[in-house]
């Protein structure tokens, strides 16, 4: 088992049925895998591809790589009704995000200021061509799949078992070390040294989305970095984690995410609408909801 | 017996020799800073920096560093390097630097994953 830091977060790399030695090697392609997407997609590097793109006026001229997760994030965006909105960049910096997370780094007196709701309707991608255009100020945050789809990216390079986890989302390829499915433990969003569930998982993706980490304070108001696109605030929630099973990463991502947003009853029907999707949603006052396709191990 | 008393020489011989090494010493130093050493030409197996600061044309300075694919493709000078090394880009440069450190998990951590908000 291997792991590094990238994304301002840990990522584990694990093959348990390479030879010693095959499974660095994978290790250190993950890591390139994880280093490439940084520098295109980082909102933080003043250099990388997203910045030089929300600091760009008129067209831009874009990456293949660039317009492939563009027009992932527009399928999303249609598929979740906007609730999965990459436009938050502004309000996402409004809110106080506008650096690399770090605890405390974000605090500030000022409470949170009006920030224009933008939409990614807004954006026109011409794929072909592979020019985007969007309103001056649109400024775009694709941190809601990036991840996932970069831990997918990764996991293609997996041999029939292994995982890539990072920063808490998952691909499990295969049935694990013994035969028997993955082990995955859910975190206790109010308490980081308990589990709440031990989830049994083979050939799947986890995502979990909840405002426990990445959070700070603006004035005298809590802030975290889930925006409700439908008011380009800080999302309010009854629930206060959702952890996502899907076929990749990314589709657990915005599942998890948009799940939250919805809250414990819409997100619960949203959930169990899905074939093949599972979820564990925790409410605010601690109750334990599983839905859809999820098979917990005993306790 | 006494010797005649003869005048006593204006330098005696190991302080001359002394006197005419020093000056030739001098000679040297001046010589080696008033008269220029003519630049090398041809291919280069100096590091790649050296290699990279050919051009004032553009208006850099002479002894600014440059990246080789930085300059116009008529202008890149060839560089003869050692078996097995090559000539990288600068997006080359960025990529290997930027890609993280990769280590061996802690022993103690068991086979499994564990799910949370990042």
């Amino acid at each position: 088992m291997w792991c590094f830091r990238a994304m301002n977060t840990d990522v584990t790399v694990a093959a348990p049925t390479l030879p010693a030695g095959l499974d660095a090697a994978l290790a250190h392609e993950i890591a390139a895998v994880f280093a490439d997407a940084e520098r295109r997609f980082s909102r933080f590097l003043p250099d990388s591809e997203l910045s030089r793109l929300n600091g760009s006026t008129g067209s831009f001229r874009a990456s293949g790589e660039m317009i492939d997760a563009l027009v992932a994030a527009r399928r999303h965006f249609v598929e979740t009704g906007g609730l999965f909105d990459p436009a938050i960049g502004e309000a996402l910096e409004a809110a106080g995000y506008d650096r690399s997370f770090a605890k405390g780094a974000l605090d500030r007196e000022a409470p949170i200021p009006f920030a224009r709701r933008a939409q990614f309707s807004e954006v026109s991608i011409d794929a072909p061509a592979r020019v985007v255009s969007r309103p001056a100020g649109l400024r775009l945050d694709l941190g809601g799949i990036v991840k996932g789809r970069t831990i997918d990216r990764a996991a293609a390079l997996l041999p029939e078992v292994g995982l890539v986890e990072a920063g808490g989302d998952a691909v499990l390829r295969g049935a694990g070390p013994a035969g028997e499915g993955w082990s995955v433990d859910v975190e206790d969003p109010a308490d980081a040294r308990r589990v709440i569930a031990t989830l049994r998982v083979s050939d799947r993706a986890v995502a979990t989305s909840a405002p426990n980490r990445r959070r700070w304070r603006a004035g005298t108001s809590p802030a975290h970095h889930l925006i409700d696109p439908r008011t380009g605030s800080p999302a309010r929630s009854d629930l206060e984690q959702v952890t996502a099973l899907g076929t990749t990463a990314e589709e657990a991502d915005v599942l998890a995410k948009v799940a939250f947003l919805l809250g414990a009853r819409d997100g619960t029907r949203y959930l169990e609408g899905r074939t093949g999707v599972g979820g564990v949603l925790v409410e605010t006052d601690g109750r334990v909801r599983l839905v859809g396709d999820v098979e917990v191990e005993d306790a | 017996m006494t010797e005649p008393n003869r005048p006593r020489p204006w330098l005696a011989p190991r302080e001359g020799r002394l006197y005419i090494v020093t000056v030739l010493a001098g000679v040297y130093l001046f010589a080696f800073r008033a008269i220029p050493t003519p630049p090398e030409r041809g291919a280069r197996s100096g590091p790649l920096e050296d290699a990279s600061t050919e051009p004032s044309s553009s208006g850099r300075s002479p002894s600014a560093a440059v990246w080789i694919d930085d300059l116009p493709a008529d202008q890149r000078p060839s560089v003869a390097l050692p078996a097995g090394w090559r000539v990288v880009s600068r997006e080359d440069a960025a990529r290997a630097a930027s890609v993280p450190r990769v280590a061996r998990a802690p022993s103690s951590r068991r086979l499994r994953a564990r799910t949370r908000s990042s």
